[in-house]
């Protein structure tokens, strides 16, 4: 279903995921393996601090650091109004810079967001207990672009005929192409927890948040006032009392009327609007309480309105439990860092318990940091290949590197295996799956994967707000690209998925080592 | 230092309100070169030991892990230099400053000498069923005046391009263009059918103040900007009806973008009796300045005033409405103001780039803000609120003009009345 979507998929990212509430990310390197700071001019290739003089050079050659320095310095010198505090307008360039990226997953993230995946490392799920993404989305009115830049901030203004569209003066060249609107995604939903309480599934897409639409960006006075520069209501001046010629009454035109009657809906939808990144700070736990949030389901969309009580939900990220004598059922709800041990742990509990088949649950499981996952492919599969990685080198050229499995001491040869799968498994989940599936013949069982082949960095900063930047594309080891688009299942199954996993359960063939591969090496982090 | 360095040229920058579309932006005298460095550095805040960001360089942090990480395609350094500085920019919510990139602010500049340049022609304000532009007034010996185009032709084309669907405003920009360029015109012409006729661009001096008698003695006297000789002008319409035997006059700024700020005190002036507060500046770092009526100029007293705005009226017009208002010097009547309070300078920066900024603000005299703003609506209200429809425009009808009227013709009864009750008393 989602891949008939036209939806800007780019997103599906795990670190503005656990931004949210329920995990944190893919590539959480950044959380993880030391957090990347912002602090101390060290990390600025030696520019001066704001006290000492801007490095010189003049007309076009002068630095653009000097130039951000300059107009800084003459802000504060001649702007009417006290500035806002240097966090507001350190994080304000920021933001714009991240945004002009056009990567929804890449951006600012709050402190609450920051604190929010910090607790969810820790296995504390604040806020609506689910892994939210941002995606581009389209609506059901397929053939209509639109738009959320800044450029065309109304949906629906583009179809305005009779109003001069003003190029605003935040426009950044290019002109970034529309792919629908940024919406509040879900990518899973932690089992027991707020969003599952309320029913909400992997691929709803929040709208509204207390009956107020989610605008996808900070609503800007400035953004304000051009709506009602190119979209309001204009005086007319009388004509000329001189000229006493008739003028033709204009014929009736409801087209204008209906779009002019529009531009005014979305006008003031924009001005009352929540916007998104307050709209995620509240579902990432900064409040707790009732909320009312408004999701649209499917393709054609099926519009819902769900209660929430947003809390704290701890949730045990490993479980093991036995189906019978021979079979074990092991889910895993996230890969964080404590994960591999747990795993380690259930499954040694399973080789003296005398399991010998395994069910790997990574139903909702929305991903997390890659090295956790590939612990846990090393376990299973022993030296072998984990996933393909294609990311920038110095020169910014497009390189592809093998990640191969990491296999440490612990190693659980099942007599046969099966992997549960559904749309909430997004992320590294799904290269475990692909991983396994693809060198071992064993069957994915349950229902289509959500498609989440991005990675991201977070980098923080001194304040405690941070951002991430999409680094890498992730492509199973078979080099297939399934971001946007998900696995395919081998065993669909509906209702007792679980049984179903244990009836497709296959003898694992054997993995040819990796190492037999030269050339090809793991690596803990690429930087 | 800085203080008295800031006075020698805020009054220049005052000048010229930028708005929206509608007026041209303010050319400041060039800022960059004089500042020294340790005078600014004194007004920042020290850099805390704290957790607070540095803005610069969290910036840079920003800029160069997206350069060397980010999987996508990136624009280079400059171009995201310049992103950044919109965002900083972004955070003042003030729409009104803002980072002009090279190519906008060369437009800028382009736009601002080319602002009188054009064809001498005024247009309806909506087009025609057809999509057409009516031309409502050349101006007489204009360039379209003498290429004989005259009043209701109608503009197909604008070479040789059609019009059909584009807003007045957009036509405009078309036809526009610097002094000497032609531009060439498809009008379509009652019982003449088609012709093409071209134009030399001319730089149009339009008349700012027109003025007339209406009935019952009334005069009306429209001033369409604040030059340099808006005011000698005013003074000149002012007399010429008095002369007449006026005895109520309509002020009509309605459509005003602004202009010079002093040429809004000194028409303030004209009705604001001696030593009235016009306007209240307020530069950065707080400091106030009232500015108040000259004297030698004022002309009211014996006669009433009402004066004409609506919501295009801005910047200056607002200055003068809300004088009058405030002082109690005569009659509001239309529709709020535009709302725009803020005064921007043009701050050249040594890449050709440039930044807007807004340098001061006014008030009205009884300390009022008027700028429109995410809290207030702002603009100056009027004591009566007239609408005029489209409908009424198509007919030619001017119902503030109307209510202008009756309210004068009243108070000028009320004054006779009055006058004669106090004649008749002293006897």
């Amino acid at each position: 279903m989602r891949q008939n979507e036209q939806v800007w998929w780019a997103s599906a990212t795990v670190i503005s995921l656990g931004a949210f509430s329920f995990f944190a990310g893919f590539g959480l390197r950044g959380l993880f393996d030391g957090v990347r700071s912002g602090r101390g001019s060290d990390a600025i290739n030696g520019y001066p601090k704001l006290a000492s003089a801007a490095p010189k050079g003049s007309g076009p050659n002068l630095s653009p650091q000097t130039l951000y320095w300059d107009v800084l310095k003459k802000l504060q010198l001649y702007y009417v109004e006290p500035l806002p505090a240097h966090d507001a307008l350190a994080l304000g360039s920021v933001d714009a810079m991240l945004n002009q990226l056009d990567d929804p997953n890449t951006r600012l993230l709050s402190k609450a967001e920051v604190d929010a995946m910090q607790s969810a490392a820790r296995g504390e799920f604040r806020g609506l207990g689910a892994v939210l993404t941002i995606m581009r989305q389209s609506t059901d009115k397929g053939e209509e672009v639109v738009v959320d830049s800044p450029s065309s901030p109304l949906p629906g203004a583009k179809r305005v005929p009779s109003r001069t569209q003003r190029k605003p003066a935040d426009d950044d060249k290019p002109a970034p192409p529309a792919r629908g609107v940024r919406t509040i995604t879900v990518v899973s939903v932690l089992p027991g927890g707020p969003a599952d309480k309320a029913g909400l599934l992997a691929g709803d897409r929040i709208t509204h948040i207390d009956g107020r639409w989610i605008a996808p960006t900070h609503v800007s006075y400035r953004l304000l006032t051009q709506l009602t520069e190119s979209l309001g209501p204009q005086d007319l001046r009388p004509r000329d009392p001189n000229d006493t010629d008739p003028l033709d009454v204009p014929p009736p035109n409801p087209e204008r009327d209906r779009a002019r009657k529009e531009a005014d809906e979305a006008r003031l939808r924009w001005k009352n609007a929540a916007e998104l990144p307050v709209a995620i700070q509240t579902l990432a736990g900064g409040q707790n309480g009732d909320h009312e949030l408004t999701i649209e389901r499917g393709r054609p969309t099926k519009t819902l309105k769900v209660t929430v009580t947003l809390g704290s939900t701890k949730a045990d990220v490993v479980s093991a439990k036995k189906v019978n004598d021979k079979v074990g059922h092991l889910r895993i709800l996230a890969f964080n860092p404590d994960v591999p041990q747990q795993v380690a742990d259930a499954l040694q509990d399973f080789q003296k318990n005398g399991v010998k088949s395994l069910v790997v649950d990574l139903r909702e499981n929305a991903g997390g940091s890659i090295d956790a996952a590939r612990a846990v492919a090393g376990m299973l599969l022993g030296n072998a290949k984990f996933a393909i990685v294609r990311e920038r080198d110095a020169a910014r050229k497009i390189v592809e590197r093998t990640v191969l499995t990491d296999s440490g001491s612990v190693h659980f040869t099942p007599a046969s295996l099966s992997v549960l799968v559904d749309h909430g498994t997004a992320g590294s989940a799904e290269l475990l799956a692909a991983a396994l599936r693809d060198q071992t013949n064993v069957k994915l069982v349950g229902a289509g994967t959500f498609g989440d082949g991005t990675e991201q960095e977070l980098l923080v900063l001194d304040n405690g707000a941070g951002f991430t930047i999409t680094r890498a594309q992730l492509q199973t080891v078979k080099g297939v690209a399934f971001d946007r688009k998900g696995l395919k299942v081998d065993v669909p199954a509906e209702g007792d998925a679980l049984q179903a996993a244990v009836n497709a359960l296959t003898a694992p063939t054997a993995v040819r080592s990796a190492n037999a591969e030269p050339g090809v090496f793991p690596k803990k982090d690429s930087k | 230092m800085t203080q008295s360095r800031r006075s020698n040229w805020l009054p220049a920058c005052l000048a010229v309100a930028v708005l929206g579309s509608f007026a041209a932006g303010v050319m400041a005298p060039e800022l960059g070169a004089q500042g020294g460095i340790a005078e600014i550095v004194s007004k920042l805040r020290p850099r805390s030991s704290g957790h607070e960001l540095d803005p610069v360089q969290t910036y840079n942090f920003a800029l160069r892990n997206v350069q060397d990480k980010f999987f996508g395609e990136v624009q280079n350094e400059r171009r995201m230099t310049y992103t950044a500085i919109r965002g900083l920019l972004n955070t003042l919510d003030d729409p009104y400053t803002r980072f002009l990139d090279p190519e906008e602010y060369r437009a800028l500049r382009e736009e601002n000498t080319g602002e009188f340049e054009g064809i001498g022609a005024q247009l309806e304000g909506i087009p025609t069923k057809e999509g057409y532009i009516r031309i409502s007034k050349p101006l007489p010996k204009g360039p379209a005046d003498k290429a004989g185009v005259r009043r209701g032709d109608l503009i197909s084309k604008v070479d040789g391009q059609s019009i059909v669907g584009l807003t007045v405003d957009q036509a405009v920009k078309k036809i526009r263009g610097r002094a000497g360029t032609a531009v060439r015109l498809t009008v379509v012409r009652k019982g003449e059918g088609t012709k093409e006729i071209a134009i030399v661009r001319q730089p149009v001096e339009y008349e700012v103040v027109e003025y007339a008698m209406k009935e019952g003695n009334i005069g009306y006297v429209s001033l369409a900007q604040f030059n340099e000789l808006a005011d000698v002008k005013i003074e000149r319409a002012i007399r010429e009806l008095e002369g007449k035997g006026m005895k109520g006059l309509v002020l009509d700024l309605r459509g005003n973008p602004g202009g010079l700020l002093d040429a809004a005190i000194d028409i303030a002036s004209r009705f604001i009796p001696a030593d009235k507060g016009v306007v209240i500046i307020v530069e950065a770092g707080g400091e106030r300045d009232m500015r108040k009526t000259n004297p030698r100029k004022y002309l009211a007293g014996k006669w009433p005033l009402v004066v004409l705005v609506n919501r295009t009226s801005a910047s200056a017009s607002e200055i003068l409405s809300g004088a009058i208002k405030d002082n109690k010097a005569g009659t509001i009547v239309g529709t709020t103001t535009f709302g725009k309070g803020l005064v921007q300078t043009v701050v050249p920066l040594e890449d050709g780039s440039a930044c807007m900024i807004t340098t001061a603000k006014y008030l009205t005299p009884s300390g009022k803000d008027i700028n429109r703003s995410r809290e207030q609506r702002g603009g100056v209200e009027p004591d009566e609120p007239v609408e005029i429809t489209e409908q009424e425009f198509l007919k030619s009808q001017d119902p503030q003009l109307k209510r202008a009227i009756e309210d004068l013709r009243k108070e000028i009864a009320r004054r006779e009345g009055g006058a004669r009750n106090a004649s008749t008393s002293a006897r």
